[in-house]
Order: structure tokens, then sequence, then C-alpha cells
């Protein structure tokens, strides 16, 4: 036989070559050799050629008809319907049997279809775009810290597609919030601010109409915008005449240019996570004018054929070298890069879904030895069986390829279950993971979900069918398995336990890794953030473009507002905050302490800002630790001050008392008159940030007329406060628009949603895993009973108390299950790095999570040992001594 | 009525592909876009008939090609009588693939 050439064999070629060997057993002796090796012979000239021969490999599945046909050379189709139809009787005559293996398979593969479904929408399925592979993410990032990718400036990403010979286009899009005035009524939408030659990137043609051309951005342009698809299905009904019409956001007229196409899918780079960008309109200012040391805009960017990936970064790098000559105050320390666009979107969602991939393998390979484990114990049963027939000429190639025909029957009815259950399951882990999974319009059964399961089924079938079905006629052409029943031989029993062993160990890690997950989601959600979370509620005022107020003026209505709202009754505190704690919102803003000299371009702190109303640290439970708060008196026309948290501080002026020290934000000098306490602005895991809370009125970029969350702290059901705020607002402007009513609550389980997904997910593997692990040992436990009832009848003749019989039964059992929880934690810790990213504050080798889950599990897992105990212990002796 | 054949479609495709030279069994899989679950089979019971013999290729020139033997099948004196036939059956297919063309046009 030749040799695989180890190494250099592709993964794919060595799965190829194991199905070879596994569907050999079923081949007549004489011919296996023959056969095994032309198989390997052509498997391996077409790996050896170019890559599209690779796709030959696919050819393997082959083997599995052509050795079952071998198997049973000389027989026609008929004969072949009469073993299914054998196989069918078979199973019906013990429909106990059937329906636990069918259940189990069905379980496993259909979980594994579930998951399969969200592997592929999410992570497999390729953006609709054509060429999709060359569209990248252009990132900006500090020179010293490569691993933080984040957004750029409108003049670098501009200069960078005006110099850059790489790609057809480098385009950018920023965050924009625009309200729709329509029929009256107004609605806040997702929109995107981006360049001109934006859609050309992506190169997917529009619905309706044109999508956006060069010279539709940029200073004086008149204002248009592209609707997307299903917001122009919704909101405008679809009507084919929108193009050329004039519809109203933030008051601004703006002309509708096209619709994108029904396929089209935003990269989402200005929505966030479970948001879909509805509006396009192209940036209002030249580059020129642009903002360099900002960092607003993400940027994309569409490689040109026959450029790969890596000479186009090389001259990014080499442009952003020009670039810091240029304008080293802004540019010295930074530069941009390439990341994959769907590793952009996907973001970490993929390990995780990954990881559940793995969990759900595994559950799989449980419900694989459960089913094998049944089979063994019915295969034993059916050695007399195997005999009388080897004994009447049957051949040992047929019977086993008949054996085979069951196994695979078994695995049709389960993959068909499975996929009843992946049906349902699939929506329901979609609506469980909510924002936790990006793409999620994707993830549907579809073909690749059909072919991906009938493939698990066959794979299954030959996993679990072939070790019982050899097992089986092993041996069954001697005279004594005719003679002899129900004996197993040392080396089955051994595999019988085994697989039970196997089964527990799984379950175990299972069990480690779901019980690691839950803890990890209980400390996200009760850990301290440094705010008093329940009781406040946000709400979005669309304030940006549309009051049209200087400051000052917003500064006056929001003021009037807030006493208006403080005056409600159940009312604790109400004040107001452009971004809100543990909402997606960032600013990191370069401030500057003035007791130092100024830092080297590209230098210096980056501190989150945040423009306030007074009463907003107080609404959110912040304590006050030095000075004073923010006041109304803190306006346009008083001196500047700030309010910093304590982190900052102490980073800022290590040992010095804060108050009355200055820093510069943006070129204006601001003093410290308090210091309130530190708060995980960014939610449980992520470290506190140094926070800066200027007074609305005061900060440098008109943080009031920009617009403003109202946060509001209430007595006892801050929900039931809805109505009431509504009602104030309403009073004093009937049209401004409300968005992003949620509490405080609320944004932490969104902030964790995809701890508990993972957690929810993971646990109800563990819980299958369990399951079958209960049912695998009752199974073995079963079977040893009958296999021992003669001298169980024995011992309960010459006086063994049923106790003393249930006790050997539980006995057998325990030491099962204390070996399988062994294995379990000892792989349970050798896989526990492979968690270790999704943990927060506890370790992944916790003792205590360990002892708990082995605890747990022999409890559980020993129930499984009821019924054959009882059974034990049931045993008529008078029955039990006349059997065989 | 259309004449009864002895030979499967598949078959008659398979023995027309070895007959143009194509001699392993991917690369008849190839010629007629059969899949392998269809191909394998049919080559075994082509042979079984006596109408193909399946020679295995030199050992030196697998091992210069770096790759374990193939085997190769021919067709037998028996082979080529099915032939014929095969290509009736085919001529049919091939009449109703006009057939079709002509209806449409």
């Amino acid at each position: 036989m030749p040799k695989p050439d180890g190494a250099a064999a592709p993964w794919r070629l060595r799965l190829a070559l194991l199905l070879v060997r596994l569907a050999g057993v079923i081949v007549p002796r004489a011919d296996r050799e023959d056969w095994r090796a032309e198989w390997e012979g052509e498997l391996r000239a077409s790996a050896a050629g170019p890559e599209p021969a690779l796709r030959r490999l696919r050819a393997v599945w082959g083997v599995i008809p052509d050795a079952y046909h071998l198997s049973r050379e000389g027989l026609s189709m008929g004969q072949i319907a009469g073993d299914i139809r054998y196989a069918f009787r078979s199973l019906r005559k013990r429909p106990g049997f059937a329906a636990v293996a069918v259940a189990t398979l069905g379980i496993g593969i259909g979980a594994n279809a579930v998951l399969f479904s969200v592997v592929n929408g999410v992570l497999l399925s390729p953006f609709p775009y054509p060429e999709a592979e060359r569209v990248v993410r252009v990132v900006g990032f500090w020179k010293e810290r490569s691993d933080i990718g984040g957004n750029v400036s409108y003049p670098n990403l501009s200069d960078v597609d005006r110099l850059a010979s790489s790609f057809s286009d480098v385009a950018g899009a920023q965050f924009w919030r625009p309200a729709l005035l329509l029929e009256g009524s107004t609605r806040v939408l997702i929109g995107s601010t981006v360049t001109g030659n934006y859609f050309d990137v992506f190169g997917m043609p529009p619905a309706l109409g044109r999508l956006f051309r060069d010279d539709d951005a940029g200073g004086g342009r008149a204002p248009t915008v592209v609707l997307g698809y299903r917001l122009w299905a919704t909101a405008f009904n679809g009507d084919s005449g929108i193009v050329g019409r004039t519809i109203t956001l933030n008051n601004t007229p703006y002309t509708v240019l096209g619709v994108t196409a029904e396929a089209y899918e935003d990269p989402e780079f200005s929505a966030g996570p479970g948001e879909h960008v509805e509006v396009w309109r192209t940036v209002d200012m030249n580059p020129a004018d642009g903002f360099r040391s900002g960092r607003s805009w993400v940027g994309a960017a569409r490689i040109r054929p026959g450029v790969g990936r890596e000479a186009a970064e090389q001259e990014l790098g080499v442009i952003m070298a020009r670039l810091a000559e240029e304008y080293p105050e802004e540019n010295a320390k930074r530069t941009m890069g390439l990341t994959d666009l769907k590793g952009d979107v996907v973001g970490s969602a993929r390990p995780a879904l990954l990881l559940l991939l793995g969990a759900v393998g595994v559950v799989l390979l449980i419900a694989c030895a459960n089913v094998a484990s049944l089979l063994l114990s019915r295969a034993l049963e059916r050695r007399h069986e195997m005999a009388i027939r080897m004994a009447l000429g049957g051949r040992r190639a047929r019977l086993l390829g008949q054996l085979m025909v069951e196994s695979i029957l078994l695995a049709a009815l389960g993959g068909t279950l499975g996929l009843a259950i992946a049906a349902a399951g699939t929506s329901a882990v979609v609506t469980l993971a909510g924002t936790a999974l990006p793409r999620a319009e994707h993830v549907h059964l579809s073909l690749p979900v059909l072919w991906f399961t009938l493939v698990v089924a066959i794979a299954t079938a030959l996993v679990f069918g072939l070790a019982p079905a050899y097992h089986a006629v092993r041996g069954a052409d001697s005279a004594a398995a005719m003679a002899v029943r129900t004996s197993a031989s040392k080396e089955t029993r051994r595999l019988h336990r085994g697989l039970v062993v196997g089964e527990i160990a799984l379950s175990m890690v299972l069990l480690v890794g779901a019980t690691l997950l839950v803890t990890t989601l209980r400390r996200l959600t009760t850990t301290d953030l440094g705010l008093d979370r329940p009781g406040v509620i946000a709400v979005g005022l669309h304030g940006a473009g549309w009051w049209d107020l200087e400051n000052d003026a917003a500064t006056v209505r929001y003021r009037e507002i807030l006493e208006r709202i403080d005056a409600l009754p159940g009312v604790e505190g109400a004040g107001a905050i452009d971004i809100v704690p543990l909402s997606s919102g960032f600013s990191c803003d370069g401030v500057r302490p003035e007791d130092r000299p100024p830092p080297a371009p590209g230098e210096g702190h980056c501190a989150e800002v945040r423009a306030v109303m007074p009463g907003a640290t107080e609404a959110l439970g912040i304590p006050l630790r030095a000075g004073r708060p923010l006041a109304f008196a803190d306006d346009e026309h008083s001196p500047r001050v700030m309010v910093v948290s304590a982190g900052m501080a102490e980073s800022f002026w290590p040992g010095k008392d804060p108050i009355g020290e200055r820093a510069s934000i943006h070129g204006e000098s601001f003093e410290v008159v308090g210091v309130v306490g530190d708060i995980s602005t960014f939610g449980p895991g992520e470290a506190a940030r140094p926070m800066v809370y200027l007074a609305a009125a005061q900060e440098p970029w008109n943080g009031s007329a920009r617009g403003l969350n109202l946060l509001v702290r209430g007595a006892s059901d801050v929900s039931a406060l809805v109505g009431p705020i509504r009602e104030v607002i309403r009073s004093i402007d009937p049209t401004i628009p409300l968005f992003g009513i949620r509490t405080l609550d609320d944004l932490l389980s969104e902030r964790t949603a995809g701890a508990r997904f993972r957690s929810v997910v993971l646990s109800g593997f563990a819980g299958v895993a369990l399951l079958l692990a209960v049912v695998g040992i009752g199974g073995v436990l079963a079977y040893a009973v009958r296999q021992r009832y003669k001298e169980l009848g024995i011992r309960q003749a010459l006086g063994a108390s049923p106790g003393r019989l249930r006790a050997m039964i539980v006995g057998e059992g325990l030491g099962l299950v204390l070996v399988g929880a062994g294995v379990g934690a000892v792989a349970a810790l050798g896989l526990s790095s492979l968690l270790r990213p999704f943990l927060f504050e506890v370790s992944a080798r916790e003792p205590v999570i360990l002892l708990g889950g082995a605890v747990f599990l022999t409890a559980t897992v020993l129930l499984g040992c009821y019924f054959p105990a009882r059974r034990a212990a049931r045993i008529d002796p008078v029955a039990a001594l006349r059997s065989e | 009525m259309s004449p009864r054949y002895r030979i499967t479609h598949a078959s008659a495709l398979i023995l027309r592909a070895i007959a143009a030279g194509h001699g392993y069994g991917f690369d008849i899989m190839d010629a007629t876009a059969l899949p392998s679950g269809t191909v394998y089979p049919a080559l075994r019971r082509l042979t079984r008939l006596g109408h193909l013999k399946a020679v295995w290729e030199d050992k030196d020139a697998a091992r210069e090609a770096g790759r374990p033997r193939r085997r190769q099948y021919h067709l037998t004196p028996s082979g080529r009588e099915a032939l014929v036939e095969a290509d009736a059956r085919l001529a049919s297919s091939r009449r109703l693939l006009e057939e079709g063309t002509v209806a449409e046009a």
C-alpha cells in the first residue's frame, strides 16, 4: 500500500483517504486491497493537480455507494430494496431502541445544522458585491499601537484616494442621524454621510435612479440622498416616482437620487449593533476644509484588479509617510492599513461562533457514542442471528453491509428529524442572539445547510455504525456464537464502557464551559460600574439641525425641559448628556494638563469628554468626591470649568489636589471644579477611562445644539415616566423627534448580549449532553443487567437483599461516572485557554467550578442508573435460574 | 414505441468515454459529468459483465509522477460489441434533443 506523504498532504486529502479506509471495511476482503489502491490513486492524482482539481476530491463520497455495491456483489436493485425493507422491519421490531436512537441523532444533527446555518450566514456567506474579495476596509492607527485600528480623517482619506494607484476608489462614511419629516410625523433614521465615490467601492447598481457620483459631494452642492431599499419599500410604499422628489431631513430639503438594490448590503460602518443604514447623503464640504486630526470617518476601498493586497497596503504606507512629512502635527504618529471587510463587520462574533461550533461538534460526538453504544448492545443480541446466517452461507461482507444499511437508515431518520429541529431552532437562535449577531438576516436554512446536514448524517452513520457492526459479525462464524446467545467478549465490553466514559467526559467539558460562561454573565451584570444603574432612563432628543438654534438658545430650551421634568411626580432627578454611558458612543478627545509643557505631535492624553446639562452625574448616581458639580450658572459667559473623574485626576495630577488645576481641550482652557467617581462607560469588562464632564453651554463643539440625551431617575417604575416625559417635551416642541428611549438596564443588557448568547447556547448544549449521558449510562447498565441476569438471580436466591443488588449496579455506574468526570475535568483544564477570551472575573481553572461540575454531573448521571438498578433488584430468581 | 436497450444511459456514456480514451475513473467522471457514486458502481458492473478490463498502470510511471498507481479501464471485445448498443441508445437521446430544439425554434 502506498504511504500518505505525511505533512505534505492537505487535510482535505487526508479526510478523503480516511473515508476510503473506513468504507473499505465493507468491501469483500478479496477485492479490498485493489479497491483501496484504486481510490487512493485517483484521489492523490487529483490532489497533486492544480487547485480546481481539488474539487474532484469531493468525488470521494462515491466510495459509499461503490463499497456498498461491492459488498452485495451480484445483488439486483430489488434485493437492495429488500435490504432497506429488512432494516425498516428490524427497527420496527424494537421501537424503543429506534426511537431513542433517532431522537439522539436528531438532536445531535439538528443542533449542528442550526449552528452551521448561523456560521454559514454570518461568517461564510459572501457579501453581494461583484468581486467582493477586492473590497477592504481602510483603517488608521497609531504607529506604535498597531493593535488599535480605527477611524481616519476626511482630508487624509481624500488624499489617499487622490494619490494611490492601487485602488480604483478609496471612500469614507460618517455617522449621521437625520430626522425624517413625513406626512406631519417625524422619525429618526439611521443614516450615513459618505464621499461621492462611496457606492463605486461596492459596485452594485441601484434599484431605481442613480447612486452618488464624485461631483455630488463637496461644498456648495445641492443636498441629495440615496434611499435604502427597505426604507423606500416601507416609509415610501415602494413608490417608483420617488426619484427626483424632495424629502425633508433635519429641516433641510434633500433631492432623492435613487434607491439601492434590494440585495445591497451596507457594511454598516456608521450603524450600531443590530442597526441598518437606511439613507445616505454626500459630504457637504471640501476635503481642504476638513479637520485633519479628527477621526470620525470609516474608510473603505476597492483594490484594482491585478494588484495584490500587500502591494496596496505598502503603497498606503508610503503615502501616509508622505502625508506625515507634510502634516507632522496631525500625522507624525499615524499610519493606515487594510483589514478584511468581513472580519470588520463580523468582528467578535467570529471567535464565539467558532467556539460554539466546536461545542456543538462535541454534542454530536456524544450522540454518536450513545447510538454506537445502543447498537453495540443490540449487535451482541443479534450475534446468534448472524451466526446462523453465516452458517447458512451468508458472506461476512454482506452481513456487514446489511448492518450498515440499518445505520444509514437511522442516520437518515435522525437527519430528517434534525432538519425539523434546525428549521425551528434557527430562527429561535437568531432571536436569542439579538444584537450579538451581525448579518443575522443571512441566517436561514439554505442549500449549503442542507448539504452540510446530509454530509454530517452520512458521516455520523459511518462513525457510529462501523464498530458495532464489526463487533456483531466478528466471531459470529464460530460454533460457540450459535450456542451462546448473549455473551459479550471482554473487548466488546471494554468498548461499550469506553464509549460511556467518553460520553461523560465530553459532557463534563461542556458542563464546565457552560458554568464558566454563566458565571461570567452573572459577574458582568452585577459588577460595579461606578453608577447607580436601576431606575435611570435615557431619552434621545434629536436636537441636531432640528431646532436650528445657537448653543446658548438650545441650552435654555434644554433647561426648560429639564426643570419641568424634574417637577414631575416620581422623578428624583434629571440631567442630559451627549453620549449615554453603556451606549456604543465614544469620543477620545485630546486633553492636555497645563502645568506641563505641551506634548510632541501625536502624543498626549485622550479622554472621554462629555457635554452635560447640570444634574446628569447626579441622575446617573455617580458620587461627588470633591469640589462641586456643574451648575446652570456655568454658562457661555462664565469662566470655563470642568468636572473630572477620580482616575483622570490621579493620572493627570498625581498626588496633587486637582481642584483649581487647568487643562486645555481643543484649544480652550478649563478649570477643574469637581471630582466624581470613575465609571465603566463602555460597559463591564472594559477598563474605566479618564472622563471629563463639561457644561454643554461651554463645550467647544456646541454640545447643546448638537442634541443631548435626557437622563431621568425615577423613584419607582421608570418606564411609567416615559408618557409624562413625552407630554412635557411635546408641550415645548410638538415636532421634535424622540429616539433611543432606553433604561440603563436595557443598555447593559445590549452590552452583554454576546455573553448572554454564548452562555445560553453553551448551557443548552451542556444540558443536551447531560441528557444523552444519562440515557447512555442507562443503556449500558440495562445491558449489563441483562447480561448478568442469571448471576443476579443466583445472588438473590442465595440471600442477597434487593438493596444490595441495587447497590451493585449503582456502584458499577458510579465507577464509570467517576472515571468519566475525572477524564472530563482534565480535558476541561486542557481546553480552558480556549474559553479565556470570553471570561470576566472568573478563572478558567476555578476549582470550585470544576468540583461543582463534577458533583452535579455525578448526581445527574446517576439518575440514569435508577431503572437498571430497580430492575436488578426485582429479578425473579426462579425465572432467572430457568433461563438458558 | 422506442426500442428497449439492455444497457443504462449512464453505462452507455461511460463506455463511450472509455472508447474515447478516458481510462481513469475520475477522468470518466469529468468526461461524462456523472457523479462518482454513479460511475464506480457502473464500472464494477461493466467489468463483471466482461465489457471492461481493469489494468494497473506502470509502476515506474506512477513513481515518476509522485503518486500511487492508477487503475485504467479498457474495452474488451465484448465491450466493443456493447458499444454498438450504447451508441444506438445515445443516438436516440440525441434525436430527442434535436426534436426539442426544432420545437423550440
